[in-house]
This record gives C-alpha cells, sequence and structure tokens, in this order.
C-alpha cells in the first residue's frame, strides 16, 4: 500500500513537473506542425503570389490558417462537451501517454502543449470557452476596432477620440455553436448530436483539420515523388505543376485552401491574416483598395448645429471618389469580363460607356 | 449603470415567475408583441433560440447597450456568427412532392440572435399598397386568373392597418419622404409623415435613379427604419444617426442606428419590468391538454442542452415563417380539416431578379447603408396602389445597389474564374480581387417581385433529417409559378436598359436561378382569413381552432405583395396585440406605449 503510495505519489511529481514546464510554455502549439505551416504558406503563396504587389505571404494567410485550426475546440479531452477546469486535469493525467482524447493539438504526442493549449482555451479570455489562438479569436467582440475615431457631432467631422480595439476580445460560443464548431474542425464523428445530419459531414468546411492534414500529406507526397523534396522545398515552377495536380486530384482541399485564401487576405486583421504593412495600412485592404471596417466614424458625419449630414471629402458617400481617373478596369480584365459575361452569360456590352457624367449637386 | 441582470442567458426581470403570456422568438413580430403586451401591464415570457449579442439591452442607462456586432465579414458572413447554422440545424428543400429533398445550406437561413433578423437586415421598411389587401378579388375583376394559385383576400383592409403603420414607424424610427422629388407615387395614403428625413444617398444610388429618372420611371428614396437623426427624442432610447458604415444589409449594426426589434420595442418591453427573456432557449413543443386545442405548456431546450417547459395563459408564435409552422407541426394540436390541410402551405418569398451593370468607375459600396434608392414602377399597380396597373404584370419594388462584402464577392467569383481558365484566360484570382470588377465596378437592381401563392409551396417535417435537438428539420418543397416567372420577362430589359443609361459598359441579368428562393423574405404557412376552410389562424393571428395559440410572425400573411415585409409584419403583430388587450377596438392601444414620441 504504502509503496504503490510512493509510486503514484513519484508519478504525480513528475506530471507536475510537466506541467509546471507547460504553464512556462511561452505559447501553445497550435493544430499544423512547423513543417506543415511551411506547406501551407507556399500553397497559399501560389495562390496568390507575391509580385510588384503583396501577396498571401505578407499578408500572413498561413497564419489566418493555423489561427482558425487551432482556435476551438481548444480542448475537451475529458468528452463532457464543455471546456472546463476538468479538461486540464484530464490533458495533465493523459500526459504522456498516447491518448488520442487529450492529444489536443493532434501532433501524435500527449505533451506540454496540450496542456498549455488547453489551458488557454479555458483560462486565455475572461469567459470560459471564448475560442482564441494567438490572440486571434474565433468571433471577434464588437462594437469597434479603434481604426477610426468618433465624430464629432458639433462640427461634422471627424474627433481625435479612438474607441479602443474590442475586436481583440474573442466571444464566447452558447453550445449549439459550439457544436457547430466542433463538427467544422473536429468532423462530425465528435458530435453524436448531428448523426442525422447529412450536412455535417458533406460540407466543404466541416472537418478541417483532418482535411488539411491529410490535404498537406498527399501535396508532400506529390511532391516527393514528382520532384524528390516537400512541396515547400521546390521551385514555384514545380510548385505551380504540383498546385495543378492538386486542383484536378484533390478539389476539395483545393477549394478550401483558396476560399481560406481570400479569407486571410480581406478579414479584419484580428483574425491573423491581412496583417498591418509597415505603412501603418493592412496589407490585404490597401492592395483591394477597400476601406475596411469604419465605424464609429463612417461616411456620413451628423453635424448638431446644421441639423444635417456632412460628407468626408477625402471619402464621399455620394459622389465619385476624387481621385477616381475613370480608366476603369485593365485591357485583359476586360477581355476576362467579354469571356464570362457576354459568352457564358449573355451580358451586352454597351458601345458608349461613361463615368459619373454630372449627377446633381 | 442601471439593474442590468446578471443572470446568464436571462433578460429583463429575471424576478417573474408566473406569466400571462409566452412568445417564441424575440424578432419583429415577437418583440412588437411583447412591446405592447408589457404597455398594458401584462407579463411576458419570451424564449429565444439565439445568443444575446446587446450587452446592456436591459439596462436603462441612456447609451445602452454596447452591441458586440462589428463592421466584420469574416465574423457575420462567412463564419455564420449569430445565423442558424446548418451544420447543426439543416433544412431540406426539394421542387415537388414527386422528387427527394436534399439537405440544403441555405434555405432561408435567418438570424439566430435576440432581435432576430431584423438585427441583420437593412431594414428597407415601405409599405404594402391598399390593392394587396384585396389581391384575390382585384385579379378575379381584371379578369387575370391563374392555375395553381391560391390568392385569398386578406381579412382586413389597408385602412384598419394604416393607424398600425403609423404607430409601427413612430416607435421604431423609420426615415423616407412621402412627398415631393423622391417620393413614391405608387405608395398607399399615409395619415402622417415619415419621422424622420431619408437616408443619405449612395453613389450608387444616385448613378442609378439619374438613369432611371431619364427612361421615364420614378425613382424614390428608399424608406428605411435606419435613424437619420438622433431618435426618437426620449432619453432612455435615443440612438444616433447612421454614419453610412456601409456594413448595414446582413451585418449588425455597432452603434445601434438601425432600428432593430432589440433595441426598439424589446428594449422598451424589457425595461417595463414585466418582461423576462431566456436566450439560447429553443422552443421544440407546443403542450397541449386532453383536447389537444389549449397549449398548456411550451417545451424548450435550455443553454445546457436540458429540456425544461415553461406556461402562461396565452402563447405566441413569433419565430419566423417556417419555424412557426414547423413547431405547430411538431406538436399535437388538434385541427378541423382547413387549417389541418393549410397549415405549412401556401409559402412565399419574393422572386427575386437581378440586373447587374459593370461599371468604370469604383462605386464604393462599402459607404452607405446598403440600399438608399429605388423605385417601384414595376410593382404593376395605379398610383397610390389603389388598383393594378392595366399595362404592366404584379412585380415588386426594385433596390438600387452594389456589393459592400469583399470576401463573399470574391469567394463568388472562383467559379467564373475557374471556368475562364480552363478555356485559356489568364486572369488570376488576385487580378480578380485587386481589380475587383464585381465588387468595386457593380452595380446591382434587385426587383423583390411578388411570388403568388400555391398550396403545393410548403413546409413539412423532414422523415430523415434531424437538427442537433433531435428533431426533424423543416422540408420546404417550392417551385415558382408563372405568375412571377412571366412578369419578370416584363422588367428584365428595363433593367439593363437603365444599366445603359448610367454608362456600364456591361450589363445583364445575374443567371443564377433563386432555387431554394434567395430571398430572405419569408412568408405564409400560417395564413390569416375569415374561413377556416382555406386559412389557419383568424384575422387578429388566433389559430382558428385552438383557443389561446397566436401567430405574429410573417406567417400569417396571404399573400406576399412586392415590397420589402418586415415593416408590415410588425404593423400586424401590434394590431393582433392590441386585440389581446383591447378585444375589438385594438386602436386604442395605439401611442400607449413608452416608444410614443411626446
Amino acid at each position: 500500500m504504502q509503496g504503490a503510495a510512493a509510486a503514484s505519489s513519484a508519478l504525480l511529481l513528475t506530471r507536475v513537473s510537466r506541467l509546471t514546464h507547460a504553464l512556462e510554455a511561452p505559447a501553445p502549439a497550435g493544430f499544423l506542425t512547423d513543417a506543415e505551416l511551411r506547406v501551407v504558406e507556399a500553397l497559399t503563396a501560389r495562390l496568390l503570389p507575391t509580385d510588384e504587389t503583396p501577396g498571401a505571404r505578407e499578408a500572413g494567410v498561413a497564419n489566418y490558417i493555423q489561427a482558425l485550426l487551432s482556435v476551438f475546440p481548444g480542448a475537451d479531452p475529458n468528452g463532457d462537451a464543455q471546456t472546463t477546469a476538468a479538461d486540464v486535469t484530464a490533458v495533465i493525467r493523459a500526459l504522456g501517454m498516447d491518448d488520442p482524447a487529450a492529444d489536443v493539438d493532434g501532433n501524435g504526442v500527449v505533451d506540454a502543449a496540450d496542456v498549455a493549449l488547453t489551458r488557454s482555451s479555458i483560462f486565455g479570455t475572461v469567459l470560459v470557452g471564448a475560442p482564441t489562438f494567438g490572440g486571434h479569436p474565433l468571433f471577434a467582440g464588437g462594437p469597434f476596432s479603434g481604426r477610426t475615431p468618433f465624430p464629432d457631432p458639433a462640427t461634422g467631422t471627424p474627433s481625435t477620440n479612438f474607441p479602443p480595439n474590442a475586436f481583440l476580445t474573442a466571444l464566447p460560443l452558447p453550445r449549439v455553436k459550439r457544436l457547430a464548431w466542433t463538427v467544422r474542425l473536429l468532423g462530425a464523428d465528435a458530435v453524436p448530436e448531428v448523426a442525422d445530419n447529412p450536412l455535417a459531414t458533406t460540407l466543404p468546411d466541416v472537418d478541417m483539420r483532418r482535411r488539411y492534414r491529410e490535404g498537406v500529406a498527399e501535396v508532400n507526397a506529390l511532391s516527393m515523388s514528382q520532384f524528390g523534396a516537400p512541396y515547400d522545398e521546390l521551385n514555384t515552377e514545380q510548385q505551380d505543376t504540383i498546385l495543378k495536380t492538386v486542383r484536378q486530384q484533390s478539389r476539395d482541399f483545393y477549394d478550401l485552401l483558396i476560399n481560406h485564401t481570400i479569407e486571410g487576405l480581406l478579414c479584419a486583421p484580428e483574425y491573423g491574416g491581412n496583417r498591418i504593412g509597415d505603412d501603418g495600412q493592412p496589407v490585404g485592404w490597401k492592395l483591394t483598395h477597400f476601406d475596411g471596417d469604419s465605424q464609429p466614424l463612417g461616411y456620413t458625419i451628423f453635424d448638431e448645429t446644421i441639423n444635417d449630414y456632412r460628407e468626408r471629402p477625402d471619402k464621399p458617400n455620394s459622389t465619385i471618389n476624387p481621385d477616381d481617373d475613370c480608366s476603369g478596369v485593365s485591357s485583359d480584365m476586360l477581355a476576362y469580363l467579354n469571356l464570362v459575361l457576354v459568352r457564358l452569360a449573355q451580358a451586352t456590352r454597351f458601345p458608349d460607356p461613361f463615368c459619373d457624367s454630372g449627377l446633381p449637386e | 449603470m442601471g439593474a442590468t441582470s446578471s443572470v446568464p442567458n436571462l433578460l429583463g426581470n429575471t424576478s417573474l415567475s408566473t406569466f400571462d403570456v409566452l412568445i417564441i422568438g424575440s424578432g419583429a413580430g415577437g418583440s412588437a408583441a411583447a412591446y405592447v403586451l408589457t404597455t398594458a401591464g401584462l407579463n411576458v415570457l419570451i424564449l429565444e433560440a439565439g445568443d444575446n449579442n446587446f450587452p446592456g439591452l436591459d439596462d436603462p442607462t441612456p447609451g445602452m447597450p454596447v452591441p458586440r456586432y462589428g463592421n466584420d465579414e469574416l465574423k457575420a458572413s462567412i463564419r455564420v456568427w449569430d445565423r442558424q447554422d446548418p451544420v447543426v440545424e439543416p433544412r431540406t428543400f426539394r421542387t415537388s412532392d414527386q422528387v427527394a429533398a436534399q439537405p440544403n445550406p441555405d434555405v432561408n437561413i435567418l438570424n439566430r440572435t435576440v432581435g432576430g433578423t431584423t438585427v441583420h437586415a437593412d431594414m428597407k421598411y415601405p409599405r404594402f399598397n391598399e390593392v394587396d389587401f384585396r389581391i384575390a378579388s382585384a385579379l378575379a375583376e381584371a379578369g387575370r386568373t391563374f392555375d395553381g394559385t391560391s390568392f385569398i383576400d386578406w381579412p382586413l383592409t389597408y385602412d384598419e392597418l394604416e393607424p398600425f403603420y403609423a404607430e409601427a414607424e413612430r416607435i421604431t424610427g423609420v426615415s423616407g419622404i412621402d412627398s415631393g422629388d423622391g417620393s413614391d407615387p405608387f405608395a398607399s395614403h399615409r395619415s402622417g409623415p415619415y419621422p424622420m428625413p431619408p437616408l443619405p444617398e449612395m453613389y450608387v444610388g444616385r448613378v442609378l435613379a439619374k438613369a432611371a429618372k431619364e427612361a421615364g420611371y420614378n425613382p424614390i428614396r428608399y424608406p428605411a427604419a435606419i435613424n437619420t437623426r438622433p431618435y426618437p427624442p426620449i432619453d432612455m432610447f435615443r440612438r444616433p444617426p447612421c454614419v453610412s458604415c456601409g456594413f448595414c444589409s446582413g451585418f449588425g449594426c455597432p452603434n445601434n442606428s438601425k432600428s432593430s426589434a432589440a433595441v426598439t420595442t424589446l428594449r422598451a418591453a424589457l425595461l417595463s419590468r414585466h418582461t423576462q427573456l431566456r436566450f439560447n432557449c429553443f422552443a421544440r413543443k407546443l403542450v397541449t391538454d386532453g383536447t389537444g386545442r389549449h397549449i398548456t405548456g411550451v417545451e424548450y431546450v435550455d443553454p445546457d442542452g436540458n429540456v425544461q417547459t415553461a406556461s402562461a395563459d396565452r402563447y405566441i408564435l413569433a419565430a419566423s415563417a417556417m419555424e412557426s409552422a414547423r413547431l405547430c407541426l411538431l406538436s399535437n394540436l388538434s385541427l378541423s380539416s382547413g387549417p389541418q390541410f393549410h397549415l405549412g402551405r401556401h409559402m412565399l418569398f419574393h422572386f427575386q431578379t437581378h440586373g447587374v451593370g459593370i461599371f468604370k468607375q469604383r462605386m464604393h459600396g462599402e459607404r452607405g447603408a446598403s440600399v438608399t434608392n429605388g423605385m417601384s414602377d414595376f410593382r404593376g399597380v395605379t398610383e397610390g396602389g389603389t388598383g393594378l396597373a392595366t399595362n404592366r404584370q404584379l412585380g415588386g419594388i426594385i433596390e438600387f445597389g452594389t456589393s459592400s462584402e469583399p470576401i463573399g464577392t470574391g469567394k463568388s467569383s472562383l467559379e467564373a474564374l475557374n471556368v475562364a481558365n480552363n478555356i485559356g484566360s489568364k486572369i488570376g484570382l488576385k487580378d480578380i480581387l485587386v481589380e475587383s470588377p464585381f465588387h468595386s465596378h457593380i452595380a446591382v437592381m434587385t426587383v423583390q417581385a411578388e411570388d403568388a401563392p400555391q398550396p403545393t409551396n410548403r413546409v413539412d417535417l423532414d422523415p430523415n433529417v434531424r437538427d442537433v435537438f433531435g428533431l426533424p428539420v423543416v422540408r420546404l418543397t417550392y417551385r415558382n409559378h408563372a405568375f412571377e416567372l412571366n412578369a419578370a420577362t416584363e422588367f428584365k430589359p428595363a433593367l439593363v436598359d437603365i444599366m445603359r443609361r448610367a454608362g456600364a459598359q456591361f450589363g445583364f441579368i445575374d443567371p443564377t436561378t433563386g432555387i431554394p428562393p434567395q430571398s430572405r423574405h419569408v412568408m405564409g404557412g400560417l395564413r390569416m382569413g375569415d374561413d377556416p376552410a382555406v386559412s389557419v389562424c383568424d384575422r387578429f393571428g388566433k389559430l382558428h381552432d385552438i383557443d389561446n395559440l397566436f401567430c405574429m410572425d410573417g406567417g400569417v400573411m396571404p399573400s406576399g405583395s412586392g415590397y420589402n415585409p418586415t415593416l408590415t409584419l410588425i404593423s400586424l403583430a401590434l394590431r393582433a396585440s392590441c386585440n389581446l388587450v383591447q378585444p375589438s377596438a385594438p386602436e386604442r392601444c395605439l401611442g400607449t406605449g413608452p416608444l410614443t414620441p411626446p
């Protein structure tokens, strides 16, 4: 009896020591391993290449995808459909064992990173169960990001008073939404309640962790067999050859990647993509001439002294942009529009298009 | 600070334990009902399936609540934050009884949130026309009959509803213009002006309005339940003017200038001390007594997944048309043959046609309240909306808009990009996103055309697919009728012509078919009428055979007109709930509530 207790306490000490180590870990590991992340970055960089303007790499699209795959459910190793302190205990108990339920980050071993990830998903934000990874929320809070100031109703112009960034606060999820996102990240097998819903297995954005793990493995297998190196070590020509094959053979994974690339380029920066560039502007929004979030300032500012609105001269609401030269899209894009609109959608191409002919004041 | 509920998943007066009325759904209809009933001093329990994203909604401090909503496309549209999520709550769809229904991720997906879909709608609030209330008679008089349709006259007139329209505009806060340039010649008579002037015009709206006017049409400033002044003039409820942030249709409003049910009628009901709202609570069954004609309670799934029961003297369905019909079908109601047959039938969605133009200039649709201009010329009614136009079929109001969502537009460009690449185009994803012809350079005219009621267009329970609560899901059977398909052929050329006159490089009709219906305007399934042989509810929304069950959402509408339906839905709910507190004299309760401007 005493011997058993001693052995048990020795084991416990080992685990506590591992736990201490885990708590000291600077950041939990994400779902994608470093090697996988490099492949995802290389893939998205071919979908949205860097040329004279930034692409997926500069926008941090791979970081966006890593955050998405890693946010949630964070952990439910004890399988009680809730993420609570009991889950930390469950991972600690399983530490060093190959317990798939406790392998929270899914990297094949139960280790310090799983404890840390479980902890961060529980205690990382004020409210239990607000999904977030590396500071990037699954659902950003509101109302404002702090990128624009409050309007000044005394003058009808922008004030110098900026609200705090509420987008950095991860919102908690009610039970039903939590189940939905468990299906999205871990698949329908993890949620018995969706057994009679075919969409939980057939939609393109469910079971995303498995899709990425298997998709990246397949990309690498193709790269190895054709060019003898993992995808991220190939030259761009070779990468494009592989990507073409992926598009033909693994359309679901290709579509998931391209959809996430668009999201990672154009989302609010708080989600881990659309990084803020050196000039202080989010890379994706600047690249696409998109104004991004504009509250609380907006574009029509109410002026109490005239009891009416004023517009912003730099970004007018009711008139053409002051810097619009009416040149329209490029000739290559016009040819493309002609193809998809006139040839495929029976559109009319008008002979005499014009730009902004004299709207009344 | 006032007394905000600190109890999880509860808002309002948390100490109430007995209730006069239980309302299922906190959207436009349910909140309007709660407002009227609590003004009369009745105690109300509201069950809401979604979460509360308005912290401080029951706090009387001016400036409250502070929404969790932001200008955040990823959250709102892509990650379906506060909408019904098909991964856990799917629906199925088929075009006729002869084919198997398939699970579909977008069968009229609406919001699951405190305030309902008014939180995300861009709140275009026109009224229906006078003739809409006697549509069956008007069509018959004109000799216009359509096989397979099931038009009936409404069991009330426009004149009977008019005071409630005015009340709805006043307590909600609607902006618009009722005379002169920009007013709608086809709108029916009004007893007073709009509470606020119309929305600041978007650039795209002005470009299209100018072209429409040149073509001989009557472009309007679109009425909207969005503040253009600080409103209402009551400290506790005052909200700021809209700043035209652009994230309007499909987005919750970050600064409360959008007059959603949450920040208007529901907030007033919550502050009355007569309302308790339980959110993240999904109603799964109406419990009846032995007769099946009297409701004794509602079973609901609580935030932890456990089943609870709540009861009251009377019950109001306001879960949106399809969910209210489904809840009736999931319950053991004893209905006579008329209501039994018509329950779930005559489902209505507006038949949308999109005329599209691609322009040289950037339309900057990310500024403005999504739609600020439009026209009613193709509604197909006479001036004042009193009769049917002889030279036009019945169509609908047209919204002048553009794209404000770059992620969604980028994604919807992928298919065309793929087709083009397969036949040799060198345009890549980056070109599409940077030049963004379908986002920055696009203008869209959307027709909200009337779709004919048909008994075969219906909601029932899917025999195979269940939701996360273990319940059979909505199976929608729906097919368009020649009534609306033929009307569309009338206005399609006009849409393309307006694009040409506006200077577009290309003009076309969006070729994607609307199956399942893409309009979010859902009506029918519990249609009202005086004759139980052809209807489910009476003129005040009471189910014919059930003595204490009422429907106060879009389910009661026998036909859908060709205008955005929410203002009419609210007006009907106000009238029906006023009738509960002032039987046979519902107009007596007008102007008595806390949102009435002094």
